[in-house]
């Protein structure tokens, strides 16, 4: 008897109460980074209150899920993920969240990682190899094109959630990629060919033939190009070594050769060994640039640099990974003009 | 320069040159029909990876995700003393577990852990440790789970083996619970408790077969044993948690006319740091729990012989530990523990002990440990030292739970 009363009391404190309700009008949003957090955030509007699970300083890969961060899974009604793995912590937190309208294959359970073309992608699985991701790397929202991409994944998760708001979203989505188109290319090129087709180019081969075709007065399309691509146009080519994964898309859409990565495999702390070999292989290729992010020890990256007189660049990789990169935008700002000036230090940097 | 182009000049000549590019250059050109392969089989790979398309054409994606966990331990005791109780002074496979999960259907997953546990001399045993229905949709927070699982007493318990963060369990754990831990076959319900303060309160009920190997000498009562835990569990500061617990255990011994009550009370504080810029490289961890046991004896039935010389109607052994773990760098982590507890059937009979251990993992998935731990017993006024070594690795996919419970 006893039992039966203490399990009715229990049940009845654990009814939902007041401090979990969404704000009125507005859709409680978690997201698992705060790059993700940030495209929602731009496509939502004023329609959601986004919060973030990790914070820009923190390694993406090994969260510890917190009390507080299972209270605000709880708290959602829709979750948006990197996806790819990145968050293999993300299933013991919704364990802890008690939220069953965002676990995995509910509506509430957004992966922003659909509809991208994954580098990196294993070609055996085997944990010889070190800690691979099965889907390829997941660190996607380093390139501008794929961010673009994910902005239709939340347009279209946040329409199904809110129909009567879909124009809302849709116009939301469409003035936040204009924007990151401007940023991208570079305003002029952007109204005269428009964001969509140079989006497409940019991600077929025929980008540079673009580039070299003439328009007027024997320029090329490439005197036009501004922005990000235009800024980090002279340091195509540029070797870099980086410390993990992390450049991956970004070095891909600037087109900077990676030739090394400080860990000797993914997620495998760097050995002697292995910084002997890659010293090597950086004199030998003449790397001068070292990528690293703010969560990463600066002592090996040092060492290397010591030794083949390259320049470490610690870059926060993620909204918040330092103060002035408080959006997306500003992010790829701060990361494009920190690499252009230390490829070409007398470079004018707009 | 520029000024002298008009948006509308330049907006024609990019619209002819683009109208030409992609149509004129793509099908014609060897580079080109190269992008468009390459494009149409990328489009293929990520079809099937969203699972669109025609992804899983058998059914070996629902095959459980399957990790084999092995654990080796070299266990050495110098002196040679009670090698009666030290009996494992030897190199051993102690435990290798299969650990299988999947979902049953949108309401309900399933976990299956079987170990096989060296119990003595090249002598193995195969037990099913866990194995449970859980659901997964239930409203009000609630999950209820079916089976047999490991219980949720303190902060420890559920551990397994290899997810440890010291060579061996706590003294109290294997005193009052066996060398297991405390396992049991049957309900659980747990929710949280929702409150006006936004806290993380965690409430669990369980009500299991009565048959503890230690804590009621393997008798199998009628009456189930219930347990209940309750845990807050709060951020402190940016990279610091503090979970703080309390247990409460109810068995009935009836191999007797009476009616024995076994009861166990505890407490389990865990506080852990790790620094939200450096978590890779720096975390400190601090644990403790304390129980107490509240047991009838039964003097006319001489359950408890030798407590009956002491002629308690009823007895209160004890028992706890504190553990601190520093992590040094990416891949070391040092500790100490100290132990104190007395017999479940002897009050008299209290074991202490202090011990240290240096953890390094390789990668996630490989750990290799030394520990030491000196021990002292009031019992026969007599120490020993045990020292360990223990190797422990993981293959097979990569569950989302944390394989060391304290990284």
């Amino acid at each position: 008897m006893h039992r039966i009363r203490f399990l009715r009391l229990m049940s009845v404190l654990s009814l939902p109460g007041a401090v979990f309700a969404a704000a009125p009008g507005r859709t409680r949003v978690v997201a698992t980074t705060t790059d993700a957090a940030s495209i929602v955030r731009a496509v939502g509007g004023d329609l959601v209150t986004v919060e973030s699970l990790v914070e820009g300083i923190q390694d993406p890969h090994t969260l510890a899920p917190t009390p507080s961060l299972m209270l605000k899974a709880r708290r959602a009604e829709v979750l948006f993920k990197i996806g790819l793995d990145l968050e293999l912590w993300l299933e013991p937190l919704l364990e802890g969240a008690r939220n069953p309208g965002i676990l995995p294959g509910r509506p509430g359970h957004i992966d922003l990682s659909r509809g991208i073309r994954p580098l990196d992608l294993p070609v055996r699985l085997d944990r010889a190899d070190g800690d691979v991701h099965p889907y390829g790397n997941p660190h996607i929202w380093l390139d501008p094109l794929n961010v673009r991409r994910m902005t239709r994944t939340v347009e279209e998760a946040l329409s199904r959630i809110r129909p009567d708001e879909s124009e809302t979203f849709a116009g939301n989505r469409e003035g936040f990629v204009r924007r990151l188109d401007e940023a991208l290319f570079g305003r002029t090129l952007v109204e005269a060919a428009g964001g969509d087709r140079l989006a497409d180019l940019l991600d077929s081969l025929a980008w540079e033939r673009f580039l070299e075709q003439t328009v007027a007065d024997g320029r090329g399309f490439g005197n036009l190009l501004g922005g990000w691509l235009g800024r980090m146009r002279p340091a195509r080519g540029t070797a870099v070594v980086e410390y993990h994964g992390t450049f991956a898309y970004f070095a891909h859409r600037f087109g900077l050769p990676v030739a090394g990565q400080i860990e000797p495999k993914p997620g495998i702390p760097p050995t002697a060994r292995h910084v002997h070999d890659l010293t090597g292989i950086m004199r030998e290729g003449d790397v001068r640039i070292i990528l690293s992010t703010v969560y990463y020890e600066t002592e090996v990256p040092r060492r290397l640099a010591e030794r083949t007189g390259a320049r470490v660049l610690v870059l926060p990789t993620s909204v918040g990974g330092t103060e002035e990169t408080t959006d997306y935008l500003t992010l790829m700002e701060t990361m494009t003009h920190a690499l252009s000036g230390a490829v070409m230090p007398e470079a004018p940097h707009e | 320069m520029r000024t002298r182009i008009t948006k509308w000049t330049m907006s024609l000549a990019i619209m002819a040159a683009l109208a030409l590019l992609p149509e004129g250059n793509v099908r014609g050109d060897t580079e080109e029909g190269t992008e468009a392969r390459l494009r149409a089989l990328e489009d293929e790979v990520r079809s099937l990876r969203d699972g669109r398309g025609e992804a899983v054409s058998t059914q070996t994606g629902f095959n459980p995700r399957t990790t084999v966990f092995g654990d080796f331990l070299g266990k050495f005791n110098p002196g040679g003393r009670f090698r009666d109780r030290t009996g494992d002074d030897r190199f051993s496979l102690r435990e290798t577990e299969l650990d299988m999960r999947a979902s049953i259907d949108p309401y309900a997953k399933a976990v299956m852990i079987a170990a096989v546990r060296e119990e003595t001399a090249n002598s193995f045993e195969v037990e099913i440790e866990e194995g449970y229905l859980e659901t997964t949709s239930l409203p009000a927070s609630l999950t209820a789970r079916v089976g047999r699982f490991r219980q949720n007493l303190g902060a420890l318990n559920r551990a397994h083996m290899h997810d440890l963060p010291t060579p061996t369990r706590p003294l109290v754990h294997e005193k009052f619970f066996g060398d297991e831990g405390l396992s049991g076959t049957g309900a659980q319900v747990s929710g949280l408790v929702s409150n006006p303060w936004d806290q993380y309160l965690e409430w669990t009920a369980e009500l299991v077969n009565n048959d503890n190997d230690t804590l009621l000498d393997g008798t199998d009562g009628e009456d189930p044993a219930a347990l209940g835990h309750l845990k807050w569990f709060g951020d402190v500061t940016g990279g610091t948690t503090l979970e703080v617990g309390t247990s409460y255990l109810h068995g009935l011994r009836e191999d007797s006319p009476k009616h024995l009550t076994q009861q166990v009370y505890g407490v389990d504080v865990m506080a852990k740091w790790r620094p939200k810029r450096e978590g890779l490289y720096r975390s400190f961890l601090l644990q403790g729990e304390a129980y107490w046991a509240d047991r009838d004896v039964d003097d006319a039935t001489n359950l408890d012989a030798h407590l009956t010389v002491a002629s308690p109607k009823n007895a209160r052994p004890f028992g706890a530990y504190a553990l601190a773990q520093y992590q040094i760098d990416r891949r070391w982590y040092a500790g100490v523990r100290y132990d104190v507890s007395e017999e479940i059937g002897d009050v008299f009979d209290r074991e202490k002990a202090v011990g240290g251990f240096l953890s390094m993992y390789t990668s996630e998935f490989l750990r290799f440990r030394l520990g030491v731990e000196h021990h002292t017993r009031n019992n026969d006024r007599t120490d020993f030292d045990v020292a360990a070594l223990g190797v422990t690795w993981v293959f097979g996919t990569h569950p989302a739970e944390p394989y060391w419970v304290n990284r």
